[in-house]
């Protein structure tokens, strides 16, 4: 039975696509059975970062209606034999399921896999609710920015009443100089408003935008520092029940600003 | 009458006392109220007087304690300023219960979250910005309020509100509101309305210097939990 664990921020545009993407691909770099479930009806990008987008033949929506099985609507990835993407449906929109179907999809899909990353929509309404509805945990993307932070702890908020272990956060599109200028919302700051447990942070990263642009997840590329962040992020997600492991392996900018928020193993 | 009668009517140092009495009909008392007016026209000429009315064991409602008034006013030159009864309903014990409750509440109020109470409010937790907390009494945070908190929502301009870290978006005691600061940060003070009615700052030492009635709140606390032993 595996863990189903769902990507949200309440906010748009703070990396949540990105960060199901590139988090899947780490866990299955890692040998892991994944399967990266787009919950975004009618405005899909999944299949699109993923370099899959052209293979769709069903989608979610036709999964919950019984139009076809669960096992013909995945796609298997291009790059892993054990990595497959559930896409969304582009024609309709996030009334056309409801929580109680995405549960069932995400149990059937949790009995294949080691891990079911859900892909959450941006905003609290009807497509949230489905995003959350099959859920053993859930990782909150925000940026370094008020507007995502407040979204961020809305999120949190919103998660409470569900049977949910108590949410993850990862901080998105750090620029470690700016943040040392003090001119961006420091970790330390979003980690004491936000009260939960650091997953990880990622540093803003051209790469990310280069290799999202050509379908092939940016983690592949272990030479960016974006890419050995997710990276990290995947071996926290394995190794649960041992603390953060050490981030002294990360070099440059990103570990100076990690040796000052007193990280150590 | 040789029985005893219906109304008495006493004057004490905090003014004038007419004592009802609460084994007879209610129609009874009220005849007889309006006898003992007429009977004493030296009510009618003075200076508009303050009277307390004690029912002893007899409960009014609503209608008939309006009734009473009504024939006071009319008969004399009098006002009932208070009325008083050794009973009261179900409802009103459970409103004041409700209202000296301290709520207890160990978590972090979110953005979009809304805890209201009638009682007293006490968080072991953060409030975040867009977040509010308001009571009918006072409210405490242990830990940093960053949202908005409306103490005394009932009126009560007593109530305070007092945090670790003070940084609100908003605070409302009474019905007055905090004026607006940008990114002020008060470490362990409370806000309070002071005898001008201006929302005030104070250090939390001083806590119990301005507000002596706090005292009670322990054994108000005190008197719950023997409340709540009782069947």
């Amino acid at each position: 039975m595996g863990i189903a664990i769902v990507i949200t921020s309440g906010k748009g545009g703070v990396g949540k696509t990105t960060t199901s993407a590139n988090i899947g691909t780490a866990l299955a770099l890692k040998g892991k059975r994944i399967a990266l479930v787009d919950t975004d009806i009618g405005l899909r990008n999944l299949d699109v970062v993923m370099g899959l987008e052209n293979r769709i033949i069903y989608d979610l929506v036709d999964v919950a209606h019984g139009q076809c099985r669960l096992h013909q609507a995945l796609i298997k990835d291009k790059r892993f034999d054990e990595l497959y993407l559930l896409p969304a449906a582009q024609t309709k929109d996030k009334d056309a399921i409801v929580p109680e179907q995405m549960e069932k999809i995400i149990n059937e899909l949790k009995q294949d896999f080691d891990y079911v990353l859900i892909d959450c929509p941006a905003g609290i309404e009807q497509g949230f609710k489905n995003a959350v509805a099959g859920a053993d945990r859930a990782i909150v993307v925000t940026t370094p920015e008020i507007s995502a932070v407040r979204d961020a702890d809305r999120i949190i908020g919103l998660l409470e009443p569900y049977e949910i272990d108590q949410p993850k956060l990862v901080i998105n599109r750090i620029r470690p100089k700016m943040m040392k200028q003090g001119d961006m919302l420091d970790v330390d700051e979003i980690v004491t408003i936000l009260g939960i447990d650091l997953l990880g942070i990622v540093p803003d990263d051209e790469h990310v935008i280069k290799s999202t642009n050509q379908g092939e997840p940016a983690v592949l590329n272990p030479d960016t520092k974006a890419a050995i962040a997710y990276r990290n992020i995947a071996r926290r997600i394995l190794g649960d029940s041992v603390p953060l492991i050490s981030l002294e392996e990360e070099k440059g900018v990103l570990s100076r600003v990690k040796r000052l928020l007193g990280f150590r193993s | 009458m040789a029985a005893k009668p219906a109304v008495t009517i006493k004057g004490t140092k905090d003014g004038l006392v007419f004592y009802l009495d609460d084994r007879c009909a209610f129609d009874t008392l009220l005849s007889e109220l309006k006898e003992k007016l007429k009977d004493n026209p030296q009510f009618l000429n003075g200076p508009l007087l303050h009277v307390t009315v004690n029912l002893g064991y007899r409960y009014l409602d609503q209608q008939q304690e309006q009734e009473v008034k009504e024939l006071i006013r009319q008969e004399g030159n009098l006002i009932v300023s208070k009325m008083e009864s050794l009973v009261v309903t179900k409802e009103e014990m459970e409103k004041a219960r409700q209202e000296s409750e301290v709520k207890m509440l160990f978590k972090t109020v979110r953005s979009g979250q809304v805890i209201e109470t009638q009682g007293h409010l006490l968080i072991l937790g953060d409030v975040n910005p867009g977040g509010l907390v308001t009571a009918g009494g006072h409210i405490f945070v242990m830990g940093a309020l960053r949202g908005r908190a409306h103490a005394g929502k009932s009126g009560n301009n007593d109530a305070v509100i007092a945090a670790s870290l003070l940084c609100p978006s908003q605070l409302i005691i009474s019905s007055t509101m905090s004026p607006i600061r940008e990114n002020e940060e008060y470490k362990q003070q409370f806000a309070f309305i002071d005898p001008s009615g201006q929302l005030r700052f104070a250090k939390l030492y001083q806590l119990l210097e301005l507000r002596p009635d706090l005292k009670t709140l322990y054994s108000s606390i005190d008197h719950q939990s023997l409340h709540s032993l009782a069947p």
